[in-house]
């Protein structure tokens, strides 16, 4: 199977020639790896799911749910696993301390999430949809409306860390970070827009399945 | 199926992955390591993700830590121990695996000679470093997992 995954080299995005290694990884059998840790389900309640819980009053911006399953390579629910997710206020700005875009922080929104996969493979966050913003790889470099997902997935080798991306960003197009990885799986990272999952009167919903390998068979490059 | 690609976790991940960000003491017998993390040309990494994982059904088996402005980092090991670890960073477009061992001896044989000693704690005055370098000369020994 031809891996979906990016190069470490891709000099379009700036910052891989200083860190991308150079040399050939040395295969090592799947044998005595280290199991995923597990994740007490107790630390996970529906306040940590909504990402517009975390302050005094409601967050600005437009309310979302973004849902999805969590499916390994043959189909299968990815069950009782670990989901994160962070991203940017509606304005484009991070509430992190290195992020200098002049863009209004949020005080109600810190921007992050966790959430625990349930026995049908399902997650569901909801959030506000982020801004775009600047980031200096390029001129006129703005980074497409993302909101980045980690995973355990249920065995060591499958661990996955990717950005979500939204349906008819025309930003996509100029963005490198989307373009390192392989065009036949691209898609893989746009969300879909879903009436089945929107609100009424609260929040349009994101429809965003996330495939990590199976927990035998070709890792494809991970 | 076409599997969901990875993609860069960016430099404002450390909101995101708090989880096992361990503040507690380490059990004892432990040892604390110094890490650092360079770029191809020496110069700290100053946003990257290193998590640990120990085999078994241990306590602490599993750690995480952010690299600070000097691309430094501090990690546990039992003494005699080695890790599994992962490593993520902005410019990073997918992570990358590696380990780290106490002692120079338990690395596989299967892993280069002359760069086994990439995987190995180095006793300092201070106690004991592990140097990460992406790339460069000293190149550390990531592998490919099948």
């Amino acid at each position: 199977m031809t891996s979906p995954h990016p190069d470490y080299y891709y000099p379009d995005y700036r910052s891989t020639p200083a860190r991308a290694p150079r040399l050939a990884r040395v295969p090592l059998g799947g044998a005595l790896l280290p199991q995923v840790p597990e994740t007490p389900a107790a630390q996970f309640t529906t306040t940590t799911a909504d990402l517009t819980k975390h302050g005094q009053a409601a967050p600005l911006g437009e309310r979302i749910i973004v849902s999805g399953r969590v499916l390994d390579g043959d189909g299968k629910p990815v069950r009782r696993s670990l989901v994160e997710v962070w991203q940017c206020n509606a304005a484009g700005r991070y509430a992190h301390a290195k992020d200098t875009h002049d863009a209004p922080l949020d005080p109600n929104f810190p921007g992050f999430g966790r959430a625990l996969t349930d026995e049908e493979g399902w997650y569901r966050f909801v959030s506000i949809k982020p801004g775009a913003y600047p980031w200096g790889n390029h001129t006129n470099a703005w980074r497409p409306a993302h909101i980045h997902f980690s995973l355990f997935g249920n065995a060591y080798a499958r661990r996955l860390i990717t950005q979500m991306y939204f349906p008819g960003d025309p930003l996509l197009e100029w963005d490198p970070i989307y373009h390192s990885v392989p065009e036949f799986a691209r898609s893989r990272l746009i969300s879909t827009f879903d009436l089945g999952l929107t609100v009424e009167g609260t929040a349009l919903g994101y429809r965003f399945d996330i495939i990590l390998g199976s927990r035998r068979g070709t890792p494809t490059g991970l | 199926m076409t599997l969901t690609p990875s993609q860069t976790i960016g430099p404002f991940f450390h909101g995101g992955t708090q989880w096992m960000m361990r503040a507690d003491p380490p059990p004892e017998g432990w040892i604390a390591v110094q890490g650092t993390i360079l770029d191809a040309d020496d110069k700290p990494v100053n946003d990257a993700l290193l998590e640990f994982n120990l085999d078994g059904n241990q306590d602490w088996r599993f750690q995480r830590v952010a690299s600070d402005d000097d691309g430094h980092f501090t990690f546990h090991l039992p003494a005699g121990g080695f890790a599994h670890v992962t490593i993520f960073a902005r410019g990073l477009l997918r992570h990358l695996f590696t380990r780290v061992y106490h002692r120079s001896e338990d690395v596989p044989k299967l892993v280069p000679a002359d760069r086994r000693d990439t995987l190995v704690t180095r006793v300092t005055r201070e106690g004991l470093d592990w140097t990460v370098h992406l790339s460069g000369e000293a190149e550390t020994v990531f592998f490919e997992l099948g």
